[in-house]
């Protein structure tokens, strides 16, 4: 038993009760989602997702980098001779994170300031929540993209310590997982191209 | 008793002086061209892309970022593949020197 079970099943059963003596008493109303949503500000929804498409694009890289370095360091003390070829795996890290890069550098091209209630469009609002989700896409993808090719330039590393052959057949492979950030830069870039910039138009 | 060893006699290994003192080796493990290449382009994989958007983001597609951002992906990959050749080329010169050494040490033990 954890020691926060007392807590969370008491906040839990005091806001049930909240909930249902609000819903019986005819202000369910108050639990919109949909309202909720609307009235976070598309800036915020648009910084959040920038913020969150280079941040996980970063950690996914650094993963991944983190991993494939360990690995070459681990094998080259044994085997000298990997030292050369196996740097290209850090290489295809970083192309993950410089994917991120470019989409946050693109998304953030579409924000600009607007005065007073012109914000609160319909297309405002849409541009906010497709930069938000098209930052989000770009970094889970980026993130998972990241972690593969790590874990895949590690075992590069260590089978090229092993057998200098097996290194090519592994890179082939490393590069189908390195394919898989580009696609989520694709479906970023055609989601936030869809979104047009904020404007004060409405 | 007696068949006791003299434990105070004997020396560990870590207790032992050095007898021998040969010249440690302190060239790097990598040759300084390998650490040279790596940095260039790394530094080409930040600066390429980037730099690439913005040239062509406003000159050449008239403010379209998705091609912009698409022709940045692309030179990025560009330079991936820069290094992929440059890493292979290298690492080729590199097995011909060992493979030279090693005929050479063969000659000299004849």
């Amino acid at each position: 038993m954890g020691g926060l079970t007392y807590g969370s099943y008491g906040a839990g059963s005091t806001l049930a009760v909240i909930g249902l003596y609000m819903l019986f008493q005819g202000e369910g109303e108050a639990f919109n989602v949909g309202a909720f949503i609307e009235s976070i500000s598309p800036y915020a929804w648009a910084s959040s997702g920038i913020g969150l498409c280079i941040g996980l694009s970063v950690v996914g890289a650094a993963w991944g980098i983190f991993i494939t370095g360990t690995s070459i360091l681990g094998g080259g003390v044994k085997a000298p001779r990997i030292r050369t070829k196996n740097l290209l795996s850090i290489v295809f890290c970083e192309v993950v994170a410089i994917y991120g890069v470019i989409t946050s550098i693109i998304l953030s091209s579409k924000v600009s300031a607007i005065n007073g209630d012109a914000l609160h469009s319909g297309n405002n609002y849409f541009a906010g929540f497709a930069i938000f989700w098209s930052g989000v896409l770009v970094g889970m993808c980026n993130l998972v993209c990241g972690i593969s090719v790590g874990i895949n330039g590690s075992s590069a590393a260590l089978a090229d310590a092993a057998d200098p052959s097996l290194f090519v057949k592994i890179l082939i492979i490393e590069i189908f997982s390195s394919v898989l950030g580009l696609f989520g830069l694709i479906i970023g870039l055609l989601l936030s191209s869809a979104a047009g910039d904020f404007s004060a138009i409405s | 008793m007696a068949q006791r060893r003299p434990v105070a006699q004997e020396k560990p290994l870590l207790d032992q002086d050095e007898t021998k003192s040969t010249p440690s080796d302190v060239t790097p493990a990598v040759a300084p061209a390998t650490i040279a290449k790596l940095l260039f382009f790394t530094f080409a994989m930040i600066t390429f892309p980037i730099s690439s958007y913005f040239l062509t983001v406003h000159n050449l597609f008239s403010g379209n970022t998705t091609y912009a951002g698409a022709l940045a992906a692309f030179v990025a990959n560009v330079v991936l593949m820069g290094y992929v050749i440059v890493a292979f080329q290298d690492d080729k010169s590199e097995r011909e020197i060992d493979a030279a050494a090693a005929a050479n040490e063969k000659k000299k033990s004849r």
